[in-house]
Parts: C-alpha cells; sequence; structure tokens
C-alpha cells in the first residue's frame, strides 16, 4: 500500500502517457471485419477496368509507338540496304584527297567519275585551274596583275562606323602577291 | 467506453527486424511477385497492427484508420513489383503508411473527427493508470477516458511529420535510425523533430506532470 503511494508521488514522464497509447488496439471482431473489407477491395482492384479515356490514351498511345517503330526499322533497313549511287564512299573520299590537292599540278588532273557504272562515266571535257601563292612568287613568267595593294579596314567613329572606312597600303609594297580588300 | 481486451498483441517494431526476419519477408514478397497472390495474405496478416496503430495514432479516428489501413495494402500490393528489396519490406510498407497518411491528414484538414479505439489495460497501461489515479484521487475508468483524450487531442495539435515521428518512436518504439530511414531524412532531423514534439507535448499534457 505504502509502495502505491510512494508510486503516485513518483513524477510521471511523458514518455510514460505516450506508452499508454499502446494500449489501444482493436479486438478480433475489428480484424475480422477488416479482413473481410480488405478481401473485397483487392478483388475490386484486381478486376476493375480502367476508365475509357484510359484505356483510348493507352491505344492511341500504342498505335503511334507502333507507327514509330515500323518508321524507324524501315528507315535503318533504307540506309543499310539501298545505298545510292551520288552517296561518296571511304574509297571515293581517298582518291579525292589524293587527287584534288590545290599544290597539285592542275593541269594533269582528269576527273573520274567513281562510284557511277561504267556507261555513265562521262570523259571529261574541264580543267581545274589552281592558283598557288607559294608557287606564283618564284614563278618567273607569272606576271603580278593586282594592282595596288591596298587593305581597307573599318574605321569605328562615333557610334556608327558602317560607312566610314580608310585605304592603308600595305608594307609589301608592290612585292605583296595580293590585295586584300575587306 | 472502455473494454478489456484479452488479447495482447506483441509489439513486433520494439523487436529487432533480424536478417531471417526480412529474408522471411522477401520469400513471400518473391511469391506475390511471381503471381501468388495469396500470399500476399500473410504480409497482411503479419503487419497490420503495426499499421494500423500508426495510422490510428496519427488520425485519431478509428474508422479512417481501418479505411486508410487497408488502402496502404492495396497500395503496396499494386507497388509490389517495384519493390527490389533494397530497404526491408517492413520500411517500404511504413513508409507508404506514413506518406498516406500524412497526404490523407493534409486532405481532411478542416474535418476533424475524433472516434477513439478501445483500451486493452494489460499491454502497458496498468502501472501508468495505478499512479494517475492515486496522485488524482479518481476513479480509474474516468481518468483513462480523460488520458485517452487529452493524449489524442496533443498528438493531433502536432504537424503531421512531428506527430509521425513521435508516433514512430515513442509508441512504436523505433529506433532513430530506421525512422530516418521510412521518412527519408537524415537522424538529426528525426532527433530534432523528436525534440520539438515532445517540448510541445510537455506543454499539452503539464496537467499531469509535476
Amino acid at each position: 500500500m505504502s509502495d502505491k503511494r510512494n508510486k503516485g508521488r513518483e513524477e510521471i514522464k511523458l514518455e510514460e502517457l505516450l506508452r499508454f497509447k499502446r494500449s489501444e488496439r482493436p479486438d478480433q471482431t475489428f480484424w475480422n471485419k477488416f479482413d473481410c473489407q480488405l478481401h473485397q477491395r483487392m478483388l475490386q482492384t484486381l478486376i476493375k477496368k480502367k476508365p475509357w479515356h484510359l484505356q483510348l490514351a493507352n491505344g492511341f498511345t500504342g498505335l503511334i509507338l507502333q507507327f514509330v517503330g515500323f518508321a524507324l526499322a524501315a528507315t535503318v533497313i533504307m540506309m543499310l540496304v539501298v545505298r545510292p549511287s551520288w552517296v561518296v564512299t571511304a574509297i571515293n573520299v581517298a582518291f579525292l584527297q589524293e587527287n584534288f590537292s590545290v599544290a597539285k599540278s592542275a593541269a594533269s588532273m582528269q576527273v573520274t567519275m567513281v562510284g557511277l557504272p561504267q556507261s555513265f562515266k562521262v570523259p571529261a571535257d574541264y580543267q581545274i585551274d589552281a592558283i598557288s601563292a607559294s608557287e606564283a612568287i618564284y614563278d618567273p613568267g607569272f606576271e603580278h596583275y593586282f594592282g595596288v595593294d591596298a587593305i581597307q579596314v573599318a574605321v569605328n567613329s562615333d557610334t556608327d562606323y558602317s560607312d566610314d572606312s580608310v585605304l592603308i597600303y600595305t608594307a609589301f609594297g608592290d612585292e605583296s602577291i595580293a590585295s586584300l580588300v575587306f | 467506453m472502455v473494454t478489456i481486451n484479452p488479447v495482447v498483441e506483441t509489439l513486433t517494431s520494439t523487436k529487432e527486424v533480424s536478417l531471417s526476419e526480412r529474408d522471411k519477408d522477401w520469400i513471400v514478397v518473391q511469391k506475390v511477385q511471381a503471381g501468388h497472390v495469396g500470399a500476399f495474405d500473410q504480409l497482411v496478416q503479419k503487419y497490420r497492427g503495426q499499421i494500423f496503430s500508426v495510422v490510428y495514432n496519427m488520425t485519431g479516428n478509428r474508422e479512417d484508420a481501418s479505411d486508410l489501413t487497408q488502402e496502404i495494402f492495396i497500395k503496396a500490393f499494386q507497388a509490389m513489383n517495384r519493390f527490389k528489396g533494397k530497404s526491408t519490406f517492413f520500411t517500404w510498407l511504413y513508409r507508404i503508411a506514413i506518406n498516406n497518411t500524412i497526404t490523407f491528414i493534409k486532405k481532411t484538414r478542416n474535418r476533424r473527427f475524433i472516434n477513439y479505439e478501445n483500451i486493452n489495460e494489460e499491454v502497458t497501461a496498468a502501472d501508468i493508470i495505478e499512479r494517475l489515479t492515486a496522485k488524482n484521487r479518481t476513479e480509474k475508468a474516468v481518468l483513462i477516458q480523460e488520458l485517452q483524450e487529452r493524449l489524442n487531442e496533443s498528438l493531433l495539435k502536432l504537424s503531421p511529420k512531428h506527430r509521425a515521428v513521435v508516433i514512430l518512436h515513442e509508441i512504436e518504439g523505433l529506433e532513430h535510425a530506421r525512422i530516418a530511414e521510412i521518412t527519408k531524412t537524415s537522424v538529426g532531423t528525426v532527433r530534432s523533430r523528436l525534440h520539438y514534439a515532445k517540448q510541445q507535448l510537455q506543454i499539452y499534457l503539464k496537467d499531469y506532470f509535476g
């Protein structure tokens, strides 16, 4: 009895009060009802159909995806199987790099159509003129016909400098190879 | 109305979830994922008490808690294929429960209808009730009812996040780390929320102290 009184005088802690909440437990009748309701709801969930607008959306999305899939597959097949004659192959690129160098003598250059059948091959009836600046300087037969060497540079005048320009003569004098006009 | 329920459910949450427990759950989960719908019932039977307890203490309403607990299990069932076993099934289920309950509380913020659960005096309350009865010199039944009301009201005054932490720690007996995992927060946040919530509850329940 005296123990009980002492206990009553003891300080009550919050944790102890909260533990009282553990005693709030449903009985078996509650659980029987709970199980029954849960089973019903789960069955409903399993057999429940989606609303018509969701079904339609899903169907539409499926069709689009199918179409996109077929289109992609067809494109890939086209690219792999059918190759048009004008498509530049690796061999053609090597040939072009070898023969179409600017520094090479243009006169001896013959253009050959690669990738076309023999019947479509046409003899080249033109020549490519190439100008090489480095060769021109040392070529005694090369004639300077560029006239005055000048560089025209736009000058900033106030805010609008679109029309203002100044003529600057290059330091090369007559020896220069080209005039640059900007 | 106070009824004495002789069935004492063991608080599984106070025990540590051992590795074997985790494995057992994982086996059942894999069965459900393979299409054995009936296997899900094992998980329901195992965790319904704890989930209901959390939801009930969060909402303060017996009927809402029942509906919400069913909904939580249905959602878990529907999302079962997404469960990869990275966390325990227990943690995953608790996370669904807490998130759904917080959403429910936010939705029904303006509607407060309290419907309490029966008290099972034999679980843990006997000692504290005895002490309170001796202290206040009131009838036991009156005191129990009053205490139940005051505790529920005080919990409902807390924000849902603070309420969840207090319930999981003080009532369900989960560790800080486990609560952090469930609520996807840090242990520091859990401690901080717990400290604040307990301070608030001390104020609301000051009549019972001292």
